[in-house]
């Protein structure tokens, strides 16, 4: 079967050891790849009680088999190991050129295990693979970081590497690749800090095959259309960014740590205002051709310097309207020291509107931070960023993540996540599926899992009433499992998103690649179980309904005035009936009789 | 005739009438009129207003204008 | 004239999809494989401008590769004046890859390989936003002046 590379890299930090071998194909077949054989290969391999910072815990830098192929929008490659921010198993993903640097070296997975002794980073060229002391880089940011081991191994290798804030173990830091691009949640870049491992250099000369060209040929004329359609034309201009709008119009913006759903200044940090002042060009991922991506400075006469890419949507509400920042200089110069310092902007936001919320409690005092820290206030929430990045003075403590903050102050309420994960962009209180899907989420407040937008708010296919709990279970459950195949294949949720067939598509793509027809059912299912490992996993390791939690501002306080005014978002209704359709216990676990339908052994 | 305010977004901004690039424009139509009334005085298709808000909660294309109402219209648009 | 690729930088977004596809062309044997190394146009970012730079041959009238070659593996197509390389002959000295002061000849495997200006082209099938056309050689000089500056 084509689609797959065939090899496994093993890489063992503790002695240094260095081993190929081929690929599971009986495991590959049964869970594709990315994010699903990766969940796969821990759940037999991993010991789960192990400390996520610890030697035992693996990482698996994974692609899947439709990686590199002419499948739209492939070049994505994810990261998997048991998070330090939740506690769970986690999938991290990320683009860039990376992704295909990886695959074309010739490896479908590279398993890490073990500590190194001193800082080193792994130097794959190709089939010649080898540890690197990384001793004189460690320390630097991510962008310096990259450039150094560019000039030290091949100016065509690709880099993605930890900061200070994986160095330093804040349980958000991420890894960036291809300056940055970033594999931002549940804290993988932290993982990599506590193997002393700094960054992974690859350059890939060999090619990935396919069975049947001509589905691929085809795939040029639909991504012409994808381009050419309103939301493709849309996300080519204003990217994620034009976000902020329909999100505030909708009365969805998560705003001042969730207790509204509107910001005022919203018109200062959009989609337009990003073209007008601080966009350099759009630029895309490999093989894809919606550019999303935004490249951009801060102009000269600016408070700050500094250049880049983004803010994306995500950023715009977590270090903007969240923390009720209006200035697209703060947000933008934030956004850059979480890329640099190698930090999820997402749970960085989430943890600076917990601080400023127990700072307007008073549970928090300027002298244990340092500084006050009011809502609004940009200069202090880059201070703060700062310190946390690079470990100093309260940041270590805000570097834990904001569940532990939050408790730590004793109002463990005022932090806006599920499993210890910050919320992503969209107010569930104005779109109740998304909280389900938060509280549902493998890896806690999640949105890239399943993300029910299309629905909920732009009604495509078929409309459906965003405040009401009616048919979100099941809704979700598709979204879920859809997304668990799309990423476990390698490719991005974007395009197959805004097309109405989006599935069936990635169906035929799938099936051009491996040789062997694949329908939309059987996408379907690949797709449920690789959901459903993840749940088993995360039973061993003692989750259950008892996790499956939304903080009660989503559930008890009502929705300020605008769209969905006085809503709130029904949780205990939906999960039950979510529970049902999975096919699981009351408890919210896999029954044996689905895990022996879904042929989960 | 009434006065209105109306806010574009996405690629609809193009269809803004001031020449200077503004967040916001005030628009004067007879009254009555409706959201549709004023898309039209806009050149906006109906297919194009995809979102419209009028005072912060969601209005349709026979919502009844009134003096001083805060009109928003957007695209279809996705976000992640 | 030579018909070749001509390359707009201004539209270019970095996708790389030109090279996925370029690739393809070249696959052989009946393999089907997306290969960015076997690409024939070659995209990269420049530092510090951050302009995206699609290298590809400008089927120069009066080559200088064909004139270094030490085996004649290259030679001009007289009718067409596109600038072919003979696989067969070629050593793989990389004489041709020095003289080319555009960048556009590359390394694949043993052998010299660079745009042949296929008939239909997928590279330019396959851009997004156009940045690729294939034009009759007329005007190279911005072309050239862009390739020098940007040289790989």
């Amino acid at each position: 079967m084509k689609g797959w590379m065939g090899t496994v890299l093993r890489v063992d930090l503790t002695d240094g050891s260095i081993v190929k071998e081929p690929l599971n194909m009986d495991l590959a077949r049964d869970y594709v790849g990315g994010r699903g054989l990766a969940v796969r290969m821990l759940y037999d391999e991993l010991p789960m009680t192990c400390d996520p910072l610890g030697p035992e815990n693996m990482l698996v830098f994974i692609n899947g088999p439709l990686t590199m192929t002419g499948a739209l929008s492939s070049g994505r490659y994810m990261i998997v190991t048991k998070s330090p921010l939740t506690g769970t198993i986690c999938s991290s993903n990320s683009g860039g050129y990376f992704p295909q640097a990886f695959k074309c070296a010739g490896y479908d997975a590279i398993v890490i295990s073990g500590c190194s002794n001193k800082p080193v980073y792994l130097w794959i060229n190709d089939d010649q693979v080898e540890l690197r002391d990384a001793s004189a880089i460690w320390g630097t940011d991510t962008v310096v970081a990259q450039r150094a081991i560019k000039s030290e191994t091949h100016k065509e290798a690709k880099v993605a590497c930890i900061g200070p804030a994986g160095e330093n173990l804040v349980r958000f830091a991420a890894v960036m690749n291809d300056d940055s691009r970033a594999a931002a949640r549940s804290g993988v870049g932290a993982v990599m800090g506590s193997k002393n491992l700094k960054a992974l250099a690859i350059r890939g000369s060999q090619g990935v095959r396919v069975t049947n060209p001509e589905a691929y040929l085809k795939s040029l004329t639909i991504s012409n259309h994808v381009k050419e359609s309103e939301l493709g034309m849309a996300f080519g201009e204003f990217g994620t960014p034009l976000f902020v709008d329909v999100m505030n119009a909708n009365n969805c913006m998560p705003t001042k740590n969730f207790q509204e759903g509107f910001f005022e200044a919203g018109d200062e940090i959009n989609g337009a205002e990003i073209i007008d002042r601080t966009l350099v060009r759009s630029k895309s991922c490999y093989g894809c051709a919606l550019n999303c991506g935004r490249n951009t400075r801060l102009p000269e006469g600016s408070k700050y310097e500094g250049r880049g890419d983004g803010p994306e949507y995500e950023t715009l509400f977590s270090l903007g309207s969240n923390i009720l920042v209006g200035d697209l200089e703060e947000v933008t110069r934030m956004n850059y020291i979480c890329n640099e310092l190698g930090m999820d902007t997402m749970d960085a936001g989430a943890t600076l509107a917990a601080a400023m919320e127990l700072f307007e409690t008073d549970r928090l005092t300027a002298n244990e931070i340092g500084f006050s820290l009011e809502w609004g206030d940009g200069p202090a929430a880059i201070r703060l960023l700062e310190m946390i990045g690079r470990g100093e003075g309260f940041g270590k403590i805000a570097g834990l993540g904001g569940r532990h903050l939050a408790e730590k102050f004793g109002a463990p309420e005022v932090f806006m996540g599920s499993k210890g994960q910050g919320f992503a962009g969209y107010h569930p209180r104005g779109m109740v599926g998304i909280g389900l899907l938060y509280a549902t989420s493998p890896e806690g407040g999640n949105h890239t899992t399943g993300n029910t937008i299309q629905r909920e708010l732009n009604g495509i296919p078929e409309p459906m009433d965003p405040f009401s709990g009616e048919g979100k279970p099941e809704y979700v459950i598709q979204r879920q499992n859809e997304t668990a195949f799309v990423e476990s294949a390698g490719l991005c949720v974007f395009p197959y998103m805004l097309l109405e067939d989006g599935i069936s598509l990635v169906a035929e793509f799938y099936s051009a690649a491996v040789g062997e027809t694949y329908t939309t059912r059987d996408i379907m299912q690949l797709g449920e179980r690789v959901f459903n490992i993840e749940r088993e996993f995360n039973r061993k390791l003692g989750f259950s309904r008892k996790d499956d939690t939304l903080p009660k501002r989503l559930t008890e306080e009502p929705h300020p005035e605008g769209i969905g005014e006085g809503n709130v978002v029904p949780l205990k209704e939906m999960l039950e009936e979510y529970y049902r359709l999975r096919g699981w216990s009351n408890e919210g676990l896999p029954t044996p009789e689905k895990l022996s339908e879904l042929g989960i052994r | 005739m009434i006065t209105v305010s109306i806010k574009l977004s996405g690629r609809l901004t193009r269809h803004y009438k001031s020449v200077n690039k503004q967040k916001t424009e005030w628009a004067t139509i007879e009254s009555p009129a409706t959201v549709s009334d004023l898309l039209d005085t806009y050149g906006i298709s109906e297919k194009e207003a995809h979102i419209i808000v009028v005072n912060r909660y969601k209005a349709q294309l026979n919502t009844i204008l009134h003096q001083g109402d805060d009109v928003w219209v957007l695209p279809l648009a996705h976000g992640g | 004239m030579a018909r070749r690729i001509q390359f707009e930088e201004e539209l270019c977004t970095n996708c790389h999809l030109c090279m996925m596809y370029c690739s393809i062309t070249f696959s052989k044997d009946g393999i089907f494989e997306y290969r960015p190394s076997a690409s024939r146009i070659r995209v990269s970012e420049n530092e510090p401008s951050g302009l995206y730079i699609a290298h590809v041959c400008l089927q120069c009238p009066v080559p200088a590769c064909m004139d270094v070659c030490p085996t004649e593996a290259i030679s001009m197509d007289a009718t067409t004046g596109v600038v072919v390389i003979e696989e067969l002959e070629c050593t793989g000295c990389e004489e041709c890859i020095e003289a080319c002061e555009y960048g556009c000849i590359f390394m694949y495997g043993e052998t010299a390989i660079k745009c042949e200006v296929c008939d239909n082209p997928l590279c330019v099938q396959a851009c997004a936003t156009q940045a690729l056309q294939v034009v009759d050689n007329e005007e190279i000089e911005v072309q050239q002046h862009l390739y020098r500056e940007n040289r790989l």
